[in-house]
């Protein structure tokens, strides 16, 4: 009974541990001073800012860098704008000669300021994409739920439909095990993906430490080639666990009677569909697929990509 | 006392019958089974149920029919996608196959702007204060700690009823 409870209190507690340290790496409470480069005036260096919001009216030959603040530009900065935690507001004079990424914010004031490079905002739209122009920014500004965001979606649903079918039919087995222990513990894989996420990005992190020692770069590729094979393959996993939920058959006469809507591949379609069809819905659908690559890499991570093999020799068997 | 033909005889009683009348140890042995068989006979027993479970009542296995390949539901499911997105792409002006090479490049985009970002990252944490440091370094240790702990526990059986 006691060792029930210990179960079922583990992973409340780690989701509230995780809020608690959210809480306390999230910006919040009282900032120091604006930094600021007025009209008129030329800035030579960088400038990194933490938790102090930057505002630019005259020219920075250098980049911008901001964690857990946002940035106000209204002049000209001659390298890249990189924003964490925080906003980007972009005045009509705006200029950017570099890229412009912004993590965990939005950015307000695309269509009208200048942009050199690349805007990179993941989560925005079809995930983080190339903007071409300044009318394909405007439109997607202006509507959440425009029509070359659906297109795009369209297009990545299909290339997720090839990884599916290659994947299903390369290790149908596998994909099967990791969707039987989807079902089995739903609560359990969340918080799995939720923790294994936060320590991709907190390794990530500390990789980055490594960067001026050379080792820290290939650490990083590597870590993020095995996120994405997670992702990859647990999204896949979750397919097949949605498409099984919706569509299998519920006995042995109904599968005996069914033509095509059976197998692995057909339940792996099924869950896709469905979820691309969530994915569509503005706002909500991008927060469900984050909800679901949580999912899918916690069951990609708990079941060993489907092997069920012990990741540590000490294994301690399920009840 | 046994001997040999003792031994035949108890092997096989109705390939010896001879032999129950020459030797008394022998026949007060066949006697005593006669009673046995007739009083097992005089009882009346229900024979043993049977154990076996009739396999359709069994709930279907994940694994019952999972290897059939349906390529006509996958390949319906993707001519219709790749109809919609390129119907969709046409009517914004845009060439279907440019638009689907720039989805998929957008992919590989994402992850070279995803080291971009490290990279960004790594000169923003260099001059981060003393306190950011700690807290990485504590956050790192708690979370990877936390994450060797929930792996421990090892998947459920794939006969779990799901």
């Amino acid at each position: 009974m006691s060792s029930r409870l210990t179960r079922a209190a583990i992973p409340l507690l780690t989701l509230t541990a995780l809020f608690l340290s959210g809480l306390l790496i999230l910006p919040a409470g009282a900032r120091g001073e604006e930094k600021r480069v007025p009209a008129g005036s030329r800035q030579t260096d960088d400038i990194f800012s933490f938790r102090d919001d930057v505002e630019v009216s005259g020219v920075v030959f250098g980049s911008v860098q901001v964690l857990a603040a946002s940035a106000r530009i209204s002049g000209r900065v001659a390298g890249d704008l990189v924003v964490f935690g925080g906003d980007v507001e972009l005045g009509p004079d705006a200029r950017i000669d570099g890229d412009v990424v912004c993590v965990g914010g939005t950015i307000r004031g695309l269509g009208d300021a200048t942009i050199g490079g690349d805007v990179f905002a993941p989560g925005r739209a079809a995930g983080g994409f190339r903007i071409a122009g300044s009318r394909t920014a405007r439109a997607l500004e202006a509507k959440p739920f425009s029509l070359i965001d659906v297109a795009l979606k369209l297009s990545l649903l299909l290339i997720w439909l090839c990884a599916a079918i290659i994947v299903t039919l390369v290790s149908g087995r596998e994909v099967r095990a990791s969707s039987v222990e989807l079902r089995a513990s739903p609560f359990h894989t969340f918080v799995l993906g939720l923790v294994a996420f936060t320590s991709f990005v907190l390794t990530a992190i500390v990789f980055t430490y490594l960067i001026p020692y050379l080792i820290g770069i290939p650490l990083i590729i590597a870590l993020l080639i095995f996120a994405l094979m997670a992702k990859i393959y647990g999204m896949i996993a979750l397919f097949h666990a949605v498409g099984t939920l919706v569509a299998r058959p519920r006995s042995r006469d109904e599968l005996g009677r069914r033509r095509w809507l059976r197998g692995d591949m057909a339940l792996v379609v099924v869950g896709l569909l469905i979820m691309g069809l969530l994915r569509m819905i503005p706002v909500v659908g991008n927060i469900i697929w984050i909800g679901a690559s949580l999912f899918g890499i916690g069951v990609a991570v708990g079941t060993k990509f489907g092997r069920r093999e012990p990741w540590f020799l000490a294994w301690q068997p399920a009840a | 006392m046994t001997n040999d033909r003792c031994a035949a005889y108890q092997a096989d009683p109705a390939a010896n019958p001879a032999h129950a009348l020459e030797c008394a140890e022998c026949a007060r042995l066949a006697l005593a089974l006669e009673r046995v068989d007739r009083q097992f006979a005089a009882v009346a027993v229900d024979p043993a149920p049977s154990l076996a479970i009739p396999p359709a009542s069994l709930p279907l296995a994940p694994w019952e029919g999972a290897a059939y390949r349906s390529w006509s539901v996958a390949i319906a499911c993707g001519a219709a996608i790749l109809l919609l997105a390129s119907s969709l792409f046409v009517v914004l002006g845009v060439s279907p196959i440019g638009g689907i090479i720039e989805a998929i490049s957008s992919q590989a985009d994402t992850a070279f702007r995803l080291l971009q970002l490290a990279e960004g990252m790594g000169g923003l944490i260099h001059r981060a204060p003393l306190g950011v440091h700690l807290l990485v370094a504590s956050a790192f240790i708690a979370v990877n700690l936390l994450f060797v702990f929930l792996l421990r526990r090892a998947p459920k059986g794939i006969d779990v009823d799901v």
